[in-house]
């Protein structure tokens, strides 16, 4: 189990000058436990703190308040924390002058649970060249050559940062089926992030979204879907004031009205939402439910608004 | 063991990613040792050798030198998770705690750069003795240069590791380690010769080779110097305790240093002040002191400029770090100060250690523009017109006269500006006083039988037994003022054992 607590990250100025400013606030005060076995989804927006958060968990940033334990050991210069951890960067700029073959030799050399036959295997799959240098690979191949590096060290948490940038659709399929299995075979923990939450929803089982440094949510996506839903009324003559839904008790966190037909998306699950509704009086009212892709818009624009 | 282990499977894979840096120092190391064996196979003297400096003894020297001051490019090389953020995300991800991913660096660099360097130095120098027609006695001290070729590899990877560690980008790594290696080759060098010893009577030959302990300096002692061993396996376990105390730095770092030019603000501050200190140093006592300061100054700004990244005002950069170089500048002139008026911090009340026992001595005050003698003394002549060898009594009372006018007894502040700065303006009304003393010390003795002779009255030359060519020889010079000449004057020539060649029989050069 990963526990994260409280963690803040403030990235200062270059430069020997002291200046005013106090730096960039990456993360702040960020709390979220990421239980064994499962698939944890990172999403937010750009400059969220999606990678300082995956790199702080990989021991790659010193933790300047807050801790991060990996089965309860601080992860950060932890010799047998980090043994448990790879982490994938979304860059593979460093790797284009080495072949499948000389990162192999690099990664076993740090690695001791380093699977030669996996990574023969995950090579033989994908069919990627062994003694080519990563610089002729395709942006997609690049991805793949880490992501089996990745799988190879049989890590117990495997940590991507945009998992799936650069492959086509099919290789996606293709990509998400084997690190799947492989998952499944070590009962492993993996965690991704990505822009895609489309995917992140079907890949996953856990999420969580980070806006301009902070936690807006997180937990199961199901259990996520079930907080928010959406919901479209009708009254004829009189138009549904937000005033009026937000009198029976549900908080609001879109209103838009258009025509005599109201949209509203509600923190609440669908069956409450209607039950708390039914003392407007209305001509139609339809609850519908929300995809991962509609809450992340919501969330991130009500916190922008506040 | 375990542990070690651990550290050497990582240093390895370290070492696959450094193997174009490998490709070329282990080419020119080999080129170099074949040049080696090639000019030691035709030394036909060992005078030749044991004469010359570590810098020219052999031309395949010049490709191990070379070699030497490249590994501080491997340094970087290796150490390159601490200027480049994808690189620094791979590798402190992995499972290696700061300190055991910091000594597999240093283990890499062993296998990069030491190893093959002492590698290639051993085929050169065993089989240099195996082939060359020198005599077995010259075998003793090729280890000396083998050493020498050590010492300089690792004085260079030391301060290249303590530069990479306290710096964030590539750049600054580089100019910043050459620099600081730079300074510190100079430094205890030229504050010894131009501050320290400038106002003591005696240049200690053999002495100065502590002051080239750990710097690049050593080159230029001679092989046949018998401190040099001493010196340079110093110079060694300086380098690698540096090396090995390094992680102190390079614990305290993550990836959030990475980009800024300066990590470990003391290194730049003790950067500063070596390189305001060796400018003062040479510049001081420099006829060319103005341009030196001038230069020095440019360059200090002109460096913080960029250390600071274009977030500097004029206020900081003109205001505070002039103030800082001009604190250095002072700091300075105190040093030198207090080495004017105690005689060199008490070297001038030291004197030497060893017998001075069967001296010889040449003493000549010149003018400024060297186109005249105003005196010229040295060992009186016994009936056979042979120079009398003076005792250690006599050798001293010499040395005090010496003293009394050189570093004297008249300190004055004007007289210290004067000594400091270098007064083209007082040509004129100062004399050169140059005191050479030839000593037969117990070493020499055993080795050869010094017989000094005159061809002249005042021509000194040497003859010994057997070719071998050892002795201890000390000078000093200093300017001395037209009243402090003719009391110098005064005093050697009422001393019996001392010859004082009548004015007016010179010859113009």
């Amino acid at each position: 189990m990963i526990e994260i607590q409280n963690i803040s990250m403030t990235f200062k100025s270059k430069g020997i000058e002291k200046g005013a400013e106090e730096g960039f606030k990456a993360l702040d005060d960020v709390s979220l436990v990421i239980p064994d076995g499962c698939a944890y989804g990172f999403l937010g927006s750009n400059g969220a703190g999606k990678s300082t958060l995956m790199r702080m968990l990989c021991g790659i940033y010193k933790p300047q308040c807050g801790s991060i334990k990996i089965d309860g050991e601080d992860v950060y210069d932890n010799e047998n924390a980090k043994k448990k951890i790879f982490f994938v960067s979304d860059e593979t700029v460093q790797f284009t002058a080495f072949t499948l073959d000389d990162l192999r030799r690099f990664y076993q050399g740090f690695f001791p649970t380093f699977s030669s036959s996996s990574f023969d295997r995950l090579v033989s799959r994908l069919d990627l060249p062994r003694d080519k240098k990563l610089s002729e690979f395709s942006k997609g191949m690049k991805r793949q050559a880490i992501v089996i590096l990745g799988l190879s060290c049989k890590t117990k948490y495997l940590v991507i940062d945009e998992a799936f940038d650069g492959l086509d659709p099919a290789m996606r399929r293709v990509v998400k089926n084997m690190i799947i299995d492989e998952m499944l075979d070590q009962e492993a923990t993996l965690i991704v992030s990505s822009h895609n939450v489309a995917e992140m929803n079907e890949f996953c089982d856990h999420a969580m979204l980070l806006h301009k440094g902070r936690l807006i949510l997180s937990g199961e996506i199901d259990e996520l879907r079930c907080g928010f839903c959406k919901v479209q009324l009708a009254r004829k003559g009189r138009a549904i004031s937000r005033e009026e839904i937000e009198d029976c008790g549900i908080k609001i966190m879109q209103y838009s009205l258009s025509g005599s037909m109201v949209q509203v998306v509600v923190c609440g699950g669908s069956e409450q939402t209607l039950n708390a509704l039914k003392g407007i009086d209305t001509d139609f009212t339809e609850c519908v439910p929300m995809t991962l892709e509609e809450i992340f818009i919501y969330e991130t624009s009500a916190e922008e608004r506040e | 063991m375990e542990k070690f282990k651990t550290i050497n499977r990582a240093a390895l894979a370290q070492l696959r990613t450094q193997k174009r840096f490998m490709m070329i120092i282990n080419i020119l190391l080999a080129l170099g040792a074949a040049i080696y064996i090639f000019c030691g196979s035709i030394h036909n003297s060992e005078s030749e050798i044991l004469y010359s400096s570590l810098l020219t003894v052999n031309l395949g020297v010049a490709f191990f030198w070379a070699c030497a001051i490249l590994g501080a490019f491997g340094v970087i090389g290796v150490f390159h998770d601490l200027y480049n953020l994808q690189l620094c995300d791979t590798e402190h991800a992995t499972p290696l705690s700061s300190s055991s991913l910091f000594y597999s660096k240093l283990l890499t660099v062993a296998y990069l750069h030491i190893l093959p360097m002492i590698f290639w130095t051993s085929i050169a120098t065993i089989a240099t003795a195996i082939i060359s027609n020198v005599s077995t006695n010259i075998t003793v001290l090729l280890p000396q240069l083998l050493l020498a070729t050590i010492a300089g590899a690792l004085f260079t990877d030391a301060i290249a590791v303590v530069t990479v560690c306290s710096c964030g980008t590539f750049a600054e790594s580089i100019y910043l380690s050459l620099i600081m290696t730079a300074c510190i080759s100079l430094l205890p060098y030229l504050t010894y010769s131009n501050i320290l010893t400038r106002w003591t009577y005696l240049d200690w030959l053999s002495d100065k080779l502590i002051f080239s302990c750990w710097s690049w300096s050593f080159i230029f002692s001679n092989l046949s110097n018998s401190k040099i061993f001493i010196t340079l396996t110093l110079s060694c376990i300086i380098s690698i305790a540096v090396m090995l105390l390094a992680v102190f730095i390079y614990k305290r770092r993550d990836a959030t240093s990475v980009g800024s030019p300066i990590v470990f603000r003391p290194y730049y501050e003790i950067l500063l002040v070596l390189c305001v200190f060796t400018a003062c140093a040479e510049g001081f006592f420099n006829e060319s002191c103005g341009v030196i300061i001038g230069v020095s100054v440019m360059l200090y700004l002109a460096v913080n400029l960029i250390l600071s990244r274009t977030k500097a005002t004029l206020k900081s950069v003109m205001v505070w770090r002039l103030l800082k170089y001009v604190a250095g500048v002072a700091a300075c002139v105190v040093f030198a100060a207090g080495s004017y008026f105690t005689g060199g911090f008490g070297l001038s009340r030291s004197g030497p250690k060893t017998s001075l026992d069967n001296s010889a001595i040449d003493i000549f005050i010149t003018s400024n523009d060297y186109s005249e003698d105003y005196l010229n003394a040295a060992n009186a002549l016994n009936e056979q017109e042979e120079p009398i060898l003076l005792d250690d009594g006599r050798v001293r009372d010499v040395l005090s006269i010496y003293d009394k006018y050189s570093s004297g007894g008249k300190k004055t502040f004007e007289g210290f500006y004067k000594s400091v700065f270098y007064a083209q303006e007082n040509a004129g009304n100062e004399r050169n006083l140059k005191l050479s003393m030839i000593i037969e010390t117990e070493r020499s003795a055993t080795k050869n039988k010094l017989i000094i002779s005159r061809d002249a009255p005042l021509e000194l030359t040497m003859h010994y037994d057997e070719g071998e060519h050892f002795y201890d020889w000390i000078v000093s010079e200093v300017n001395i003022s037209m009243e402090d000449c003719e009391g110098f004057e005064e005093e050697i020539s009422s001393l019996d054992y001392l010859y004082v060649e009548p004015k007016g029989d010179y010859e113009d050069d």
